[in-house]
């Protein structure tokens, strides 16, 4: 498991990455195109390495203090994914908080896919259902209720009131279904 | 002018204006809280409908409609943390967190009022300042603009947090990407990955909302528990909201006055000001510990900015035909269609209808803030509502706030990743506004300085209004240690 700090580390390399990425890239460009990227570029790449040493340093007086110590796994990725000291995730254990936090993602992702295969109307029909009734463990009744509420709130609104459909999704537009 | 004034007034009241008024409110009201259909969305909709109207008619249909997008766009930021406009966005930094500590209601409260303070304020500059403001807009060219980017930028440190570097960081990946694109000066396509879509540059709503919303929908569902995680009173404090933004009355006009001046000028707009007045709030308070956590002046600043500044927008487009953002472009258009000249015209000629423009502004705001509170019960109560049963709705407003603006499936798919560095963004304690604000200055920075650049080489850095405009910005950047420096002497 990783720590916040080295979470933090990671996402800085990340950074740098990205930033060396696009120094690079402007690198056959016209003179006039390049100047900003160049000039904002190494800029935010030199504040970056030196928020990467920073963090570098921070996270291995960290690894050595946990050696001593024992490490702890309360700072994991997982227990309360979005930092918030406040929350009631941090009462939940680590195991159970990281497998809530791969769970939503899964379902944030599969939302982005059901939406693009089927579109917003019958997505949100068969996405809230799914979600509902197999994750969220309510009710077939409030999970049916909701679902078809989210479908007639896409048809109403768009189809009906604005007359601008959302599109089918690409199998929506394969089979000819909305 | 006083009859033109007064005659502007009652013509909003005439049967067949106030009805089309009306009908343009609730239109808004609707399309403000989708999130992503925002005033351009609705106003090209719309457009083709103020053909057969009367102009008067056709703009008290228009403008009402647009007044009231921003002000209902802020209850999406601030009961799910999604921006129902992409001029919302600041809103979701305290407003959200207050809608989570119970006091949906007083935030609601706060946004609602200093939306309509903010409204009349804008509008009656746009009243006061039609005599004056030939000077105004005409002073301002590229290097101006650029100065005024740059000050935007120093805003950066108030939206920073406890970390300045992450902040600059931050701003900076914001600047780099607002660099994806087609090259202002040659055309070139730089960062596009080979795609055409990526030529218009990356969405500014799929990525404050990615970067904003998702990251609420994780803490939703690891809470297991509704928004609101405690009850305050019946309406969790609408009124105490109401009279927060006479308490704070300060920051109010202030930002009321920030986003009607960036609206004034044209090219800038509310999606910058909003944040102006978000850092200026911060700068100005002298205990800034609760901001970001649910602060009511993190609510009144950006709500009073972002309805300031449609009254400062219609200025350029009334008064000389420029129209300052796509929105009063297409407004433009409107004028076109009813065979209405901007420029001196409207002064003279049609001095009753620039000041019925007026009215509509003020009055349409007073009818959605009177509608809004009749509705703040059932709003606010939607935040005591088991998350469960919000999540896939408010998926669905996510990517439909992604997806509606361009209609493109890819706008989701950048929803998807800036949700997902959004998400350790929080988890390792990385500001997320100045990537934001980074993204919206970018492309005002690099295109005016070019252009400064080939006409006055580096001679533009002293012109006088630039100078000022620079010194401001070093009074912004060190405002706080000076401060600091006076109080301890």
């Amino acid at each position: 498991m990783l720590s916040r700090k080295k979470v933090e580390v990671l996402f800085s390399v990340g950074i740098v990455c990205f930033l060396v990425w696009a120094i690079w890239e402007a690198r056959q460009w016209p003179a006039p195109s390049k100047l900003f990227p160049w000039s904002l570029g190494f800029t935010v790449l030199t504040l970056a390495l030196v928020h990467l040493a920073l963090g570098l340093r921070a996270a291995l007086k960290e690894s050595s203090v946990g050696n001593l110590a024992g490490n702890t796994s309360e700072d994991a990725l997982g227990t309360g994914s979005t930092g918030r000291s406040d929350s009631e995730s941090l009462l939940l254990s680590p195991e159970i908080a990281r497998q809530r936090t791969i769970v939503i993602c899964c379902w944030i992702v599969a939302f982005f896919i059901g939406i693009s295969l089927l579109g917003f109307k019958l997505g949100s029909l068969f996405l809230t259902f799914g979600f509902l009734k197999f994750t969220a463990k309510e009710r077939w009744t409030i999970s049916a209720a909701i679902a078809v509420a989210n479908y007639l709130f896409f048809w109403i609104v768009f189809d009906i009131a604005l007359r601008t459909p959302l599109g089918s999704g690409l199998l929506g537009d394969y089979f000819g279904i909305n | 002018m006083l009859d033109a004034f007064c005659s502007g007034f009652l013509q909003v009241f005439a049967f067949s204006t106030f009805s089309l008024l009306l009908v343009g409110i609730l239109i808004g009201f609707v399309v403000g809280i989708l999130p992503g259909i925002g005033g351009v969305v609705t106003l090209a909709l719309m457009l083709p409908f103020a053909f057969e109207m009367r102009p008067i008619d056709a703009f008290a249909f228009l403008l009402g409609m647009l007044s009231v997008t921003s002000t209902t766009g802020d209850i999406t930021s601030i009961i799910f943390g999604i921006p129902g406009e992409s001029i919302s966005a600041a809103l979701i930094l305290d407003g959200h967190p207050m809608a989570k500590q119970g006091e949906a209601g007083r935030a609601l409260g706060a946004a609602l009022m200093s939306s309509l303070v903010g409204a009349i304020i804008g509008a009656f500059v746009l009243a006061a300042s039609i005599p004056i403001v030939a000077p105004l807009v005409l002073t301002f060219k590229s290097p101006e603009f650029f100065a005024l980017a740059l000050l935007g930028i120093t805003f950066v440190a108030s939206l920073s947090g406890e970390s300045k570097l992450k902040g600059m960081i931050a701003a900076g990946v914001g600047l780099v990407l607002s660099l994806v694109g087609l090259d202002p000066q040659s055309g070139m396509p730089r960062y596009t990955l080979g795609m055409a879509t990526l030529w218009d540059g990356v969405g500014l709503v799929p990525v404050t909302v990615g970067l904003f919303a998702i990251p609420e929908i994780v803490d939703l569902w690891m809470k297991g528990t509704s928004i609101a995680e405690k009850r305050i009173g019946k309406l969790g404090g609408v009124w105490q909201g109401v009279r927060d933004t006479f308490t704070y009355w300060g920051v109010t006009v202030r930002c009321s006055l920030i986003g009607t001046f960036i609206g004034i000028i044209p090219g800038l707009g509310a999606g910058v000001s909003q944040w102006m007045a978000y850092a200026h709030a911060v700068q100005s308070a002298s205990d800034k510990s609760r901001f970001g956590a649910g602060d009511v002046r993190g609510v009144l600043g950006p709500g009073a900015a972002n309805n300031s500044g449609l009254g400062g927008s219609l200025v350029p487009t009334i008064a000389f035909g420029v129209p300052g953002t796509v929105v009063m472009a297409l407004l433009l258009g409107a004028f076109l269609i009813k065979g209405l000249v901007p420029g001196p015209s409207m002064l003279t000629k049609h001095l009753d209808l620039t000041f019925a423009f007026v009215w509509f502004i003020v009055i349409s705001n007073i009818i959605t803030v009177m509608l809004c509170f009749l509705l703040l019960e059932p709003l606010a109560k939607i935040t005591y509502v088991r998350g469960s049963l919000l999540i896939p709705g408010i998926l669905l407003l996510v990517y439909l706030g992604a997806y509606a603006e361009s209609k493109s499936t890819f706008d989701m798919g950048v929803t998807l990743l800036f949700g997902l560095i959004g998400l350790v963004m929080v988890y390792v304690e990385w500001p997320r506004p100045p990537l934001i604000l980074g993204l919206v200055l970018g492309a005002l920075i690099e295109r005016n300085f070019f252009i400064s650049y080939e006409i006055h080489a580096l001679g533009f850095l002293l012109k006088p209004i630039v100078l000022l405009i620079l010194l401001i910005g070093v009074g912004v950047l060190f405002y706080d240690k000076l401060r600091n420096y006076l109080a301890h002497d």
